[in-house]
């Protein structure tokens, strides 16, 4: 699927990597596969408890790592998956990513390990620490995960401010 | 005869108690992947509020796949454990085929399908006659769009086919251009694979097996025998 960078931003605490993470999730479809990448504590698992509050999930949401994927209900059920304990691609079969892909959204950390599964549209997100609390935020998405993301007026402005937030 | 039967193949997860051919009651419940806290409970339920309770079935029947691999894990080890240790035989029943009994009794020929990923899907073909239960005309396989042609070739070329299950788009728009108005979809809400067809194959399949013989029919090939080289 052909990606497109729709932007590059800096955030300023985690309660911004958050919220980034809400106005995403309010816009997502059914299908979406999201690859979250960046290091240990980059903000990954931050920016899913926004998607989470985005898709009006009240539950916590925590790393999925020893569990592998979590699973939440929403406006659209959220399955928050954790590659990074996984060894082979066959393993995401095991895990029923594509019934996953076809009841809701997929959320996947160290999605880098592996190539994404088909998915109706793809978003990238690349999180790579820029200060102890600033991250920079790399966002790409399909054509269609790109309209979507269009539709919302709050997360365009968003995107469209400079580096750091509100200056 | 008793038989307890449940399906754990697809979203959502169903046990069933039958006694002589007539069905005594049964119970459905969400999320195949969550069903591990439900399953035993509401199978106690729907026995306790028949006078029964695990060890009285004469058999249990139990949805093998193919489907979701998380749910047919959960509902194949504990109906394998149960059985082990009640010496309670298993009727193992394949979810194609419990799905196709969802088509309305006068639809001639069936196709069952679950969705595996965005463009494959698994789905077998049966015939039916007035009053009759779907016979088999193809295996339940693992297919793409592109395997439909020789899948439909087993079937009678001019009659309706209806679709039972959740058929991906990719099945849909393939179907609708290779048979256009013959292909007639089921909604999906009124049609997944129920725990009172299992009950209902087991009681009229053959001789129920020991549980050691009761293994998933995934179509998929799972990271086991990927990584391990074992033939599941």
């Amino acid at each position: 699927m052909e990606l497109r960078t729709i932007a590059d931003i800096e955030t300023v605490s985690a309660a911004e990597t958050e919220e980034l993470g809400q106005l995403i999730g309010e816009a997502l479809e059914r299908g979406a596969f999201i690859a979250l990448e960046g290091d240990l504590g980059g903000g990954k698992t931050t920016f899913t408890r926004g998607l989470a509050r985005g898709l009006g999930i009240a539950s916590n949401v925590t790393s999925p790592t020893f569990q592998l994927v979590r699973e939440y209900e929403g406006r659209l059920g959220l399955f928050h998956f954790d590659f990074y304990r996984l060894e082979t691609a066959s393993e995401l079969v095991d895990l029923d990513i594509g019934y996953c892909l076809g009841a809701g959204v997929v959320a996947a950390e160290w999605a880098d390990r592996f190539p994404p599964p088909e998915s109706d549209s793809l978003l990238r997100l690349r999180f790579d620490w820029a200060a102890e609390n600033r991250r920079r935020i790399l966002i790409q998405a399909c054509p269609r995960a790109a309209a979507a993301l269009e539709k919302s007026d709050s997360l365009r402005l968003r995107l469209s401010a400079p580096p750091g937030g509100e200056q | 005869m008793k038989i307890l039967g449940i399906s754990t193949s697809g979203s959502t997860c169903g046990a069933a108690l039958m006694r002589d051919g007539a069905i005594l009651g049964c119970d459905s419940f969400p999320g195949a992947r969550k069903c591990s806290e439900e399953l035993i409970p509401r199978m106690e339920r729907l026995l306790s509020s028949n006078g029964l309770d695990l060890r009285s079935p004469d058999m249990f029947a139990v949805d093998i796949g193919p489907g979701g691999m998380t749910g047919l894990k959960i509902g194949i080890v504990t109906i394998r454990t149960l059985s082990q240790v009640l010496s309670i035989p298993i009727s193992p029943v394949s979810s194609l085929e419990a799905l196709a009994r969802s088509a309305p009794e006068d639809a001639a020929l069936v196709m069952p399908a679950l969705p595996c990923t965005k463009s494959t899907f698994y789905a077998a073909l049966f015939r039916r006659a007035p009053g009759g239960a779907p016979e088999r005309l193809s295996p339940d396989a693992l297919l793409d769009p592109g395997s439909l042609p020789s899948l439909l070739s087993a079937a009678p070329s001019v009659q309706p086919l209806h679709i039972v299950g959740a058929a991906p788009d990719a099945l849909r728009a393939a179907l609708s251009s290779l048979i256009g108005p013959r292909a007639f979809f089921r909604d999906p809400a009124d049609s997944r694979p129920t725990a009172v067809a299992v009950c209902e194959i087991a009681a009229s399949g053959p001789a129920p097996s020991r549980f050691s013989d009761i293994l998933p029919n995934y179509l998929c090939v799972t990271a086991a025998e990927n990584n391990f080289g074992i033939k599941v």
